[in-house]
């Protein structure tokens, strides 16, 4: 019988849900899985996969006009003291949101929901010191999540109009007549085609479309400020029109770049660090085809490579990986508030060890979203790797194996 | 001195090194230039210390000179009488030191003690403590980011640092392995099964943390394991025994804290201050004949030049930073912003890009010509 007919068995499923789950798998859910076929395992996966979080989102401001307003010389000094309280209710907000998401993570019964999740934020990157409201980061997550099973069609007509994203790069700030091209650049450099994809003339003509999408300062929500708009022809990859912004994405979507670069994204993510270009080529022009992400990882997560031996053990946990992991294998607390100097285990000490082992959840360090892979394992980071681990294993109960080198692996 | 090569070399020998690690330490270190083919400028250890906080610039060294400085600081400032004088006074440029720095005076009287003036980050500053911090780290200006810190961008070779106090800031860095005072012996387990070349990787990581740990404990004795939160005095002791020793690092990193005096500022400062004089006193008096170290002082910017309501200063802009050994000449670097031409926000105007002082660090220390610290900075390097 051939491999995909049989069951996975204990080391396919484990690998499996290790894969797709934080790198941790609890013994019942192995034994279950191990009797499925590999269709069978990955289709019940997929089944579980939430277009909303499960838990409730903390209470955010609406974007606080004092706070959005870098304009510090109009500003009286009842104003100023108004500024300096709203900061500190964002700074207060932005651990309750990075706390949250991590309980999400902890809480969900869909890890690979929450995989996809982060590897979007990683991609479509956007960051709180940036941003500055947690309230924009939270729908950017809510957004992010609702397509992170759809279409990517979809997902990229929202990305390009999403309020944090124009924030952290600059897209308000886009006039017709004072062009700022930040975010067309990344859109074309990181988000789809890559580099050697696209000319300079294709960054600044695009950067022309994009023009004239504000962002409201009482809610946060982005409007067209139809002035500031370019409504002149743009000539983008070879092609000369009116374009608006919608017609860009749908051009970038037109180029076999874009579905190769997401391919590329998703095998990174799920099977190994180096792709082959030849298979990344094939997956990608069938992805192109329909754009269901939802088919893209089935399609990546039945590959014979993803359940070759070489493949298990071959990509390197990241700090969530290590901490949501490792928390999800016991039973650790989900409550206990924002304090930063929370004791051990509860979620506000867990973000905070995130952030001293690399990844800040809602802060990468740029617009490449984590490094990742072997940057999260240094010999400032292993130690303390190996220390926070064992300490969440102990307060939660945890039967994990730290001193196994497999451990700090996926 | 022993080269990391050696040492790894030594340890596969042992039997010390899982193969697989061994075999890609080696092929990674390959690149460390061996006597033979050492580059003609010399390499020297840098001593990088950062005054976590942002150190008050303004009474660190104080433009006496400047009609202005009374005006803005009519309880902080440090009077003439009480300030210890580095130039004639009348002198429009005249600038004194904090009393609490009385103990830098013999290196600043024996010529050795360059005091950049004016320096800090160029167009429109960010007086965000963390984003300030990055920015020195970075090495790079306004929205600019680089993954990880400027020596890892300087320096092409596999090294090590050893991090004494606080983060290990410009050194955190692809290819640079950072050693602490007390590293944990960590212990994994040796496994069969199908080598990734992830795998490897940790096993080189945890055999780096391995072979470091040994190699500190070894240069700095085997005292009491030191906690994380180090007096300043006891990270010059351990630095001072780092230097001494032949430990294989390419720099070192302490950490003052406590420099964010929005309040109260004036014992704090002081306080303070006084630590880090008699810290660069000792460590200034263990280099003696040794032009094999920089030692380098900066803080993640200044502070406002007008007093605040508290007793205090709020987080400012251009600052000074003090910089010694390797043969750097000492003396006032630059020009002393005015107090009479301050910005929009009532701060003073940077005279020196901060990224022009740490391009002058990158020469003078790893061995980087004019070019490449031009190109790695975006700035020509500070002439120090």
């Amino acid at each position: 019988m051939r491999p995909e007919n049989t069951p996975v068995g204990l080391e396919g499923a484990a690998h499996l849900l290790r894969r797709t789950g934080f790198g941790s798998a609890r013994t019942v859910d192995v034994t279950r899985v191990a009797k499925l076929t590999r269709s069978g395992a990955v289709d019940h996966l997929l089944t579980g996969i939430n277009t909303a979080a499960i838990t409730t989102l903390p209470t955010l401001s609406p974007a606080p006009t004092r706070a959005m307003n870098r304009n510090r010389e109009a500003l009286t000094t009842a104003d100023r003291a108004a500024r300096k309280a709203a900061r500190t209710t964002l700074q207060h907000e932005g651990r309750g949101l990075k706390a949250w998401w991590f309980n999400e993570m902890v809480s969900t019964s869909s890890p690979v929901t929450e995989r996809l999740v982060l590897m979007w934020h990683g991609h479509f990157t956007s960051s709180l010191r940036k941003v500055r409201v947690p309230l924009l980061l939270a729908r950017q997550n809510e957004m992010l999540r609702r397509h992170a099973a759809g279409s990517f069609r979809a997902l990229l007509h929202d990305v390009v109009v999403d309020p944090a994203m124009l924030l952290y790069l600059d897209g308000q700030q886009n006039r017709a007549t004072a062009p700022n091209e930040n975010f067309a650049r990344e859109l074309f450099e990181l988000f789809t085609l890559g580099v050697g994809h696209y000319s300079e003339l294709d960054v600044k003509e695009a950067a022309r479309a994009f023009a004239g999408t504000g962002i409201r300062r009482d809610d946060g929500s982005v409007v067209a400020r139809r002035r500031q708009q370019d409504r002149g022809e743009k000539t983008i990859l070879g092609q000369t029109e009116r374009f608006d912004g919608d017609d860009v994405v749908d051009l970038l979507l037109q180029q076999p770049a874009t579905a190769q670069t997401i391919a590329r994204l998703y095998w990174q993510t799920f099977v190994e660090p180096d792709a082959d270009e030849v298979v990344i080529a094939g997956i990608g022009a069938r992805f192109a085809t329909h754009f269901d992400l939802r088919r893209l990882l089935r399609e990546v997560l039945l590959d014979d490579r993803f359940w070759a031996t070489a493949a298990r053990f071959a990509l390197i946990k990241s700090p969530v990986d290590v901490v949501v992991g490792t928390a999800r294998m016991g039973t650790v607390s989900v409550d206990g508030g924002v304090d930063p100097d929370a004791v051990a285990g509860t979620p506000a000490w867990s973000v905070r060890m995130l952030r001293q082992l690399g990844q800040d959840l809602f802060d990468p360090p740029d617009v490449r979203g984590w490094p990742g892979h072997t940057h999260w394992v240094t010999t400032a980071t292993l130690p303390r790797r190996l220390i926070v681990a064992r300490t969440l294993a102990e307060i939660g109960g945890a039967d994990v194996d730290i001193d196994d080198p497999r451990f700090q692996l996926l | 001195m022993l080269s990391r090569r050696h040492l790894l070399a030594a340890a596969a020998a042992a039997g010390l090194v899982p193969v697989a690690a061994a075999t890609t330490t080696a092929r990674s270190a390959q690149a460390v230039p061996t006597s033979s083919k050492a580059p003609a400028t010399r390499r020297r250890q840098l001593v990088l210390i950062e005054l976590q906080g942002g150190n008050d610039g303004l009474n660190t060294v104080i433009p006496l000179g400047d009609k202005r400085y009374a005006v803005l600081r009519p309880t902080l400032g440090i009077s003439a009488r009480e300030a210890l004088p580095l130039h004639a006074r009348g002198d429009v440029h005249a600038a004194a030191l904090h009393p609490a720095l009385r103990p830098l005076l013999p290196l600043w009287e024996r010529g050795e003690l360059a005091i950049v003036m004016g320096v800090g980050q160029p167009g429109v500053p960010s007086r965000s403590h963390f984003r300030a911090r990055d920015l020195w780290n970075e090495g790079v200006a306004g929205d600019d980011d680089r993954v990880g810190g400027w020596a890892g961008a300087v320096l092409d070779t596999a090294a090590r640092v050893l991090v004494i106090g606080g983060e290990a800031g410009p050194f955190d860095a692809d290819g640079i392995a950072a050693l602490a005072p007390a590293m944990p012996a960590i212990r994994l387990d040796a496994i069969e099964g199908t080598p990734s070349s992830a795998l490897a990787h940790v096993l080189r990581v945890a055999h780096d943390v391995d072979v470091g740990r040994r190699d500190v404990q070894r240069a700095l004795g085997a005292t009491q394991a030191p906690g994380p939160r180090q007096p300043f005095a006891r990270q010059i002791e351990l630095a001072i025994r780092a230097l001494a020793s032949d430990l294989d690092v390419v720099g070192l990193k302490l950490t003052l804290g406590g420099f964010d005096t929005h309040v109260r500022q004036a014992p704090q400062q002081a306080r303070l201050l006084g630590e880090l004089a008699t810290g660069l006193a000792a460590l200034s008096t263990a280099l003696a004949g040794r032009d094999d170290v920089v030692v380098a002082v900066q803080s993640e910017f200044g502070r406002r030049p007008r007093e605040n309501g508290s007793g205090g200063t709020d987080h400012g802009t251009a600052n000074v930073a003090f910089v010694f050994g390797g043969g750097i000449a000492g003396g006032l670097v630059g020009t002393t912003p005015s107090l009479d031409d301050l910005d929009d926000q009532g701060d003073l105007r940077t005279t020196i890009d901060q990224r022009a002082l740490l391009g002058a660090l990158a020469k003078r220390c790893f061995a980087v010509d004019e070019a490449r610290a031009t190109a790695c900075f975006g700035v020509a390097p500070l002439i120090l």
